[in-house]
């Protein structure tokens, strides 16, 4: 058994198995904390419909915050890094490969939108639902944005660092570390099929993204796959609240 | 580094086990240390400094939380001998929680996650409070509401006093005590001491819309900056006690004038406080300004307020509170043209005071007002309304700071009331 099959058949498996045990772990603890959450108000007319869908709203305005206060940060945070990297996820057919061994009822839903691996692909036959997007709208153009807004992202915070505004720590460096080499292996790995270094590649991919999926429920990643999504439903809870 | 003796440690964990919630835990889990939060905090923007941003005052918590509440954290504490916390690093709570925080709620908006910043600050001022840390000027407001029934030192005489010479304005009489009454109007907790203003044009105004209201002279505050303060167990005791006076008085609704944070502590945490259903509703005045502007109660003239003006959101009305258009309403019917600061409504900046005036951090706050101030120079009004007497009197004592003349600050009865034709 070598690397590329440990990997795929021993360590992916059991990162996944950690990762839904994690996930469940921070779920069950979220619920265990005794306490309502603190109080956010809505207008005292404000129509119910309009009171659940204010956080998403909320969120509009929060964007909007972001890239007038902080345009730099947050256009790479948000359109190159988080973008980019859940098209990679979903849409990569060699990623729905994966995800449709695992949830085979998400085949229907996400095969149509599959993107093509190179632009070279996409400007010879545009066969996808993305047309001439494809152009912008390939594996290789969206990890290579990944790796730069990734890269970008880092030096940021290492500029702020000394610029003594805003000072990450050892773990918010790691995470996108993590995230560059998760992402530039997958990139060689792609580049080399057919050559020796293909399998390394593989391996190192698939090794890097299973240290990803078992790291998530126990790290700040939990953000995009928990706590965004909970904290919405926390404030919809404010929302709807009468108060006195 | 100074050790704190053990009584202090349990203490202190007392504290944190009181305050945590979901909310709070939420940050310990999701910050991901972006930053944007800092772009909201005005105490950041006029001083960007790394500990000032509101996300690391929340990573300081954080590290002490760990070091009680996880196995990795207990187990590091253990081996390395390291204290809970030191007295330093609490004295630094102190300077950021009073100093560098007025608790506006403002960052949580900038947090693409939804994390709540401002409660970390809160779990700051539980701890020190738990820790008798809280600055002097701040307990003592606390002291005076137990001793005196009033942060502010009025006491029941004054309060008697003040009913007789507001009474001595008017024609018809002011009801006090009256039983079953529609309304009980409670003053501001500033009002009384530095905008009695306020406070006379509201009974003006409900006394000329014939409204069936009553004071009552057992009650002449209804502050809930013990809530801010972190003093809970105070709170739930004090809003026990003004439960019971409004009870008893069977009045069906309370109106909360121009004091922003007893609005949203009545309104959003009193019956959390004392863990039952109030049985009365809570209203702000610019609720009921609005509705009889909607219901054409009482005929208004614009040109009574030849100005040009622009509204103040109190962070506790607006973001915490939930009022953001009513007091809209009733300034564009009561002015000649008002107009709106770049960030208003739910966006709006905070004066630096957050319903909390903090005597040993004045000069940081001075400092912080210049973003505010910037908005409000950025409209040209000639007068700024709020409806909140925290708000009214900060600006009062920031304009003579910044040495501005030529605006002046009204409250949002006070325009309402010169209004009426």
């Amino acid at each position: 058994m070598d690397l590329l099959d440990i990997s795929i058949n021993i360590i992916f498996p059991a990162a996944l198995i950690i990762f839904v045990m994690g996930f469940f772990y921070q779920v069950i603890q979220y619920f265990v904390i005794p306490g309502p959450p603190r109080p956010h108000a809505p207008g005292r007319d404000v129509p119910l419909t309009k009171k659940v869908l204010m956080p998403f709203i909320k969120w509009i305005g929060t964007f909007k915050f972001i890239m007038k206060v902080n345009p730099l940060h947050g256009f790479m945070a948000i359109f190159i890094m988080h973008i980019p990297i859940l098209i990679i996820i979903f849409l990569f057919p060699p990623h729905q490969a994966v995800i449709f061994n695992y949830f085979p009822f998400l085949e229907p839903i996400l095969t149509p939108f599959a993107i093509p691996q190179s632009i070279t692909e996409a400007f010879i036959a545009q066969k996808t639902i993305w047309g001439p997007l494809e152009i912008i709208v390939n594996a290789d153009l969206l990890t290579l944005l990944i790796i730069f807004s990734s890269t970008a992202v880092f030096a940021l915070r290492i500029v702020k660092h000394y610029s003594g505004e805003f000072k990450s720590t050892i773990g918010d460096y790691f995470a996108l570390i993590v995230v560059i080499a998760l992402v530039t292996f997958g990139y060689l790995a792609v580049h080399t099929h057919g050559t020796p270094l293909y399998q390394t590649y593989l391996a190192l991919h698939i090794l890097t993204a299973s240290f990803l999926i078992a790291y998530i429920p126990f790290s700040k990643f939990l953000h995009f796959v928990w706590s965004y999504w909970i904290n919405l439903l926390v404030l919809v809870y404010h929302r709807v609240r009468r108060g006195a | 580094m100074a050790k704190m003796g053990l009584e202090y440690e349990e203490k202190i964990k007392r504290a944190f086990i009181k305050a945590i919630d979901r909310s709070r835990l939420s940050y310990f889990k999701y910050c991901m240390r972006a930053g944007s939060c800092a772009y909201a905090c005005h105490f950041w923007l006029v001083d960007p400094r790394h500990e000032l941003v509101p996300g690391i005052k929340g990573k300081r918590v954080e590290d002490v939380f760990k070091k009680e509440f996880t196995i990795l954290g207990k187990l590091k504490k253990r081996i390395t001998g390291e204290p809970l916390i030191t007295i330093e690093e609490l004295k630094k709570w102190v300077e950021l929680a009073y100093g560098y925080c007025s608790l506006c709620d403002r960052c949580m908006l900038a947090c693409p996650y939804s994390v709540e910043f401002p409660p970390l600050t809160l779990y700051m001022r539980v701890v020190l409070h738990e820790a008798g840390l809280t600055p002097e000027s701040v307990k003592k407001q606390v002291e005076n509401e137990f001793t005196i029934d009033h942060p502010y030192g009025i006491t029941k005489e004054d309060w008697l006093k003040i009913i007789d010479e507001i009474q001595s304005k008017f024609d018809e009489e002011i009801p006090v005590d009256k039983k079953g009454a529609k309304y009980l109007l409670i003053p501001g907790k500033r009002s009384l001491k530095d905008n009695i203003e306020s406070f006379i044009s509201t009974i003006e105004i409900l006394l000329k819309a014939n409204e069936d209201f009553t004071l009552s002279s057992d009650l002449w505050s209804g502050c809930m900056s013990t809530y801010d303060i972190g003093a809970w167990d105070e709170m739930a005791q004090l809003t026990r006690k003004r439960t019971q006076i409004i009870r008893n008085l069977e009045a069906k609704t309370i109106i909360m004038t121009n004091d922003a944070c007893g609005y949203y502590g009545w309104r959003w945490l009193a019956d959390k406080a004392i863990k039952e259903r109030l049985g009365f509703g809570v209203i702000e005045i610019s609720e009921l300004l609005a509705d009889y502007v909607k219901r054409k109660v009482i005929k208004l003239d614009k040109s009574k307020n030849d100005f040009v003006a622009t509204y103040h959101d109190p962070c506790h009305l607006a973001r915490k509170g939930g009022i953001v258009d009513e007091p809209r309403v009733a300034i564009t019917a009561s002015v000649k043209e008002h107009r709106e600061m770049p960030h208003h409504g739910i966006y709006s900046i905070c004066c630096t005071a957050g319903c909390l005036q903090v005597d040993e951090y004045q000069d940081t706050r001075v400092k912080a007002f210049k973003v505010k101030l910037d908005e409000i120079l950025a409209t040209k009004a000639n007068v700024v309304i709020t409806n909140c007497d925290e708000c009214f009197y900060t600006f009062k004592r920031m304009f003579d700071e910044y040495n501005v003349k030529d605006i002046e600050i009204k409250s949002i009865t006070e325009v309402f009331a010169d209004a009426i034709s």
